[in-house]
């Protein structure tokens, strides 16, 4: 008797894979590449984004090597770390942050056995052991165009204690009015990291990203509400607050990792309060500008926490789980 | 507005157009029906012929074996030439009575065509439907006698017409081709169970159904009790469970029964075998499905006798016999793969599916995505019951509502990663079964 092939249903399956969902979000993310090459200098972004990429793919082939690890490299995840990398580090980084930057982000991922086991998302470990170990270089901000130095609207802001004063000096330093200093934010004509910049280039990504379904609206909803609600509450200038730095570019793309974030749909809302509140008590009372990094990797922490909890089947009830 | 269940689920690409439009085709009588005994859920029929009987069409030849069972007939007239095990879907092999086709098409009974008169009690209906040996034809198989005799009062019966699984159109045909035929088997439903409405479901990419059956509704003297409604078409709609929360939004809670809540569900193509059993005294014994997928070049709905063996199905709509690639009997979601083109058409077979060789499931790491927790249809966490089958850490099973998962699929079609997650949750399954009865 002629025996057919079997196998349990279902016998169809979509066409969504790991690498599809990667290289969407690396869509995503190339409208602010492109931003940042604009602004800074096509050749001197264009580079440093290419070596960030190269090295994670490169690196993940290598540890995957050492650490027989089956070979993903190709899968786009090790492009995406590189490239998210690249997009949060200083235009002015020389060409060997984001060797190291990848290098690290990709490791902190293969010593825990690769995709899907690392606790921490991979290329915020970069960036903060760049952060540490390079805080000059990493701290390097210019302006748009015309590459002189500047602080960042938070340093200024910072620095004057987030008085009115220290609003003055953003406005001073972006151009003028308060109108014109809402705008220059919104434009992404300030210092900071090359792929933060940009507001509608990168809500054109999320966009993306949401109408196709990738991420869900959730962690970046709440993260964003609690940042808006926090700074009203410690009398901060909410625009302010929400166009300098990283706030934005974490909402949109590195709280939203799937790998670091939790699964069921209430823990995503708590997830997102919690690194919006770590990021605006980073930022009013520690020592550090900025806290977007250090507050995703805290939240990253209580992931698995949050994970233990099982979520109630359809049809549950009280007298069934007695029984 | 059209009705749904939620959580979960997902849209389909439905592969239905071709199909959809090719009226029900009668498939010759086979040359040898292989019938088998078990064609339901419970218990075998027992054999009630010998190798050399002569039998004619609608003879019983199985017999139920208790309540809990169901009645096996002879689909075509001839001579009986074994009676020894053959393949079957699920059990790989199964006993089975072989018939010879004499092509005398000679019945057993003398079949009703008169359509008046249907003034049977409801013990006496109820006794017709199990005579017939009636099951379930959407694919579970259940005895109808036992799911229209239920223990509690129930108020709603729900017609199953969504045919939410990809490539099939067979009950779409049935209720363009036979609506009469679909409204006087509820009208025989009617007079077992007096429920207070009837509700048809059906999908919405079957707006045709929908308008035709709406209109002959209004024709008839029950139009106060039964409606028909427009389900979103999204999978698995047509799953009871979800089914009875899309059109009643009652909730069947874990552990118990539809009929728990009030509610009793038949699918169209049952209800039509209801009609034949008590207006023609006809037993189960041919069915309309629809022989489809990428490795069919004729794709057909057919009226196929119960033991034609499925080759000849494949045959007749130009597949490929001699490399098929997998067949499926049902659809691409929920169906089962067989081992052997001999394998016979079965009561429950709603589909025959030819599917060009195997999809790679080549199994990645999961990346935590979330997609299984959010389109499970019942609610579970597919991943974390993997993550535990995979290590054997049965204590969770029960943690993790194994046993709620309605083997629908929807987690493995979507996973990104392509982990065969339903594949655990049956292992899961099967080893938490194990314990229980060792208990
Ligand atoms: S759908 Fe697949 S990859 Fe996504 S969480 Fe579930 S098992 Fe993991
Ligand atoms: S097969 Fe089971 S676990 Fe998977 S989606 Fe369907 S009901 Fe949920």
């Amino acid at each position: 008797m002629n025996l057919l092939s079997i196998s349990s249903s279902p016998h169809i399956r979509s066409n969504i894979t790991t690498r599809n969902i990667m290289l969407y979000v690396c869509a995503a993310l190339f409208p602010s590449a492109i931003v940042g090459m604009a602004y800074y200098g096509w050749w001197q972004i264009g580079l440093l984004l290419v070596i960030g990429v190269l090295t994670a793919v490169l690196s993940e082939a290598i540890l995957q090597k050492i650490l027989h690890i089956p070979y993903s490299y190709l899968d786009g995840s090790a492009a995406l770390t590189g490239l998210l990398l690249v997009l949060t580090i200083s235009p002015m980084s020389p060409w060997w942050m984001p060797l190291i930057g990848s290098f690290v982000a990709i490791l902190s991922k293969q010593v825990f056995g690769g995709m899907g086991q690392n606790p921490f998302n991979p290329a915020l470990i970069g960036r903060a052991t760049l952060l540490l170990s390079f805080p000059i270089e990493s701290t390097q901000w210019v302006s748009p165009f015309t590459h002189l130095t500047t602080a960042t609207p938070l340093n200024l802001y910072k620095m004057a204690n987030f008085g009115i004063e220290g609003l003055n000096q953003v406005i001073a330093s972006l151009g003028g009015t308060l109108q014109l200093t809402y705008r220059s934010l919104l434009l992404g004509l300030r210092g900071g990291s090359i792929g933060e910049i940009c507001l509608p280039a990168m809500l054109v990504g999320f966009l993306f990203l949401l109408f196709t379904k990738v991420v869900s609206w959730r962690i970046t909803c709440s993260y964003l509400i609690t940042v808006i609600v926090l700074s009203l509450l410690f009398k901060l200038d909410v625009v302010v607050m929400l166009l300098s730095g990283g706030i934005v570019f974490g909402a949109f793309f590195m709280a939203t990792d799937y790998v670091t974030s939790p699964l069921l749909p209430k823990n995503q809302l708590i997830f997102g309060f919690g690194v919006g509140f770590m990021n605006m008590v980073i930022r009013r009372f520690s020592g550090m500008p900025e806290g977007t990094t250090f507050a995703v990797l805290i939240m990253n922490i209580i992931t698995p926490l949050l994970d233990q909890s099982i979520k109630k089947p359809v049809g549950f009830s009280k007298e069934v789980k007695q029984s | 507005m059209s009705k749904t269940f939620f959580p979960g689920g997902i849209h389909l690409k439905d592969n239905k157009e071709c199909t959809r439009d090719l009226p029900i085709e009668l498939f010759k009588d086979p040359e040898v029906a292989v019938i088998l005994m078990s064609q339901h859920l419970g218990k075998p029929a027992k054999p009630i012929v010998q190798a050399g009987d002569k039998v004619k069409i609608g003879q019983l030849i199985g017999e139920a074996q208790g309540d809990f069972s169901s009645n096996i007939h002879a689909s075509i007239s001839g001579e009986v030439i074994k009676v020894t095990p053959a393949s079957h879907p699920v059990s790989i092999e199964d006993m089975a009575v072989t018939i010879q086709n004499d092509h005398q098409s000679e019945w057993y009974q003398v079949l009703n065509t008169k359509k008046e008169n249907v003034l049977f009690s409801r013990e006496e209906l109820l006794e017709i439907i199990k005579k017939n040996g009636i099951v379930g034809m959407g694919g579970a198989t259940f005895p109808t006698h036992i799911k229209l005799n239920p223990k509690n009062p129930v108020d709603t019966l729900i017609i199953n017409g969504a045919e939410c699984e990809p490539f099939l159109t067979c009950d779409f045909r049935l209720m363009m081709e036979q609506s009469d035929a679909l409204l006087n088997g509820i009208k025989v439903i009617l007079k077992i169970l007096p429920v207070k409405q009837v509700i048809i479901g059906i999908e919405e990419n079957k707006k045709e159904a929908i308008k035709q059956l709406k209109s002959l509704i209004e024709k008839t003297d029950f139009s106060a009790q039964v409606r028909v409604e427009t389900l979103k078409e999204k999978y698995p709609q047509g799953a009871e469970k979800n089914l009875i929360f899309a059109l009643t939004k009652r909730t069947v809670q874990i552990g118990k029964l539809p009929f728990d809540i009030g509610v009793v569900v038949q699918n169209v193509a049952t209800v039509i075998a209801i009609f034949e059993a008590v207006y023609f005294k006809k037993p189960l014994i041919d069915r309309v499905l629809t022989v489809t997928g990428y490795g069919i070049k004729e794709p057909k709905n057919l009226r196929v006798k119960i033991g034609t063996p499925v080759q000849e199905l494949i045959t007749f709509c130009q597949g490929n016999t001699e490399n098929p690639g997998k067949v499926i009997f049902g659809g691409p979601m929920m169906g089962i793969a067989i081992r052997s083109l001999e394998t016979p058409i079965m009561k429950g077979t709603s589909g025959v599916l030819v599917l060009n060789g195997n999809i790679p499931y080549q199994e990645n790491q999961c990346i935590r995505c979330g997609k299984c927790v959010e389109n499970c249809p019942a609610g579970l966490m597919p991943v974390k019951i993997t993550e535990s089958a995979k290590i054997g850490e049965y204590v969770q099973y029960e943690k993790l509502f194994v046993s709620s998962c309605i083997e629908c699929g929807v987690c493995s079609y979507n996973c990104p990663a392509a982990i065969p997650l339903l594949n655990y949750i049956r292992l899961a399954k099967a080893e938490l079964m194990k314990r229980r009865n060792q208990k």
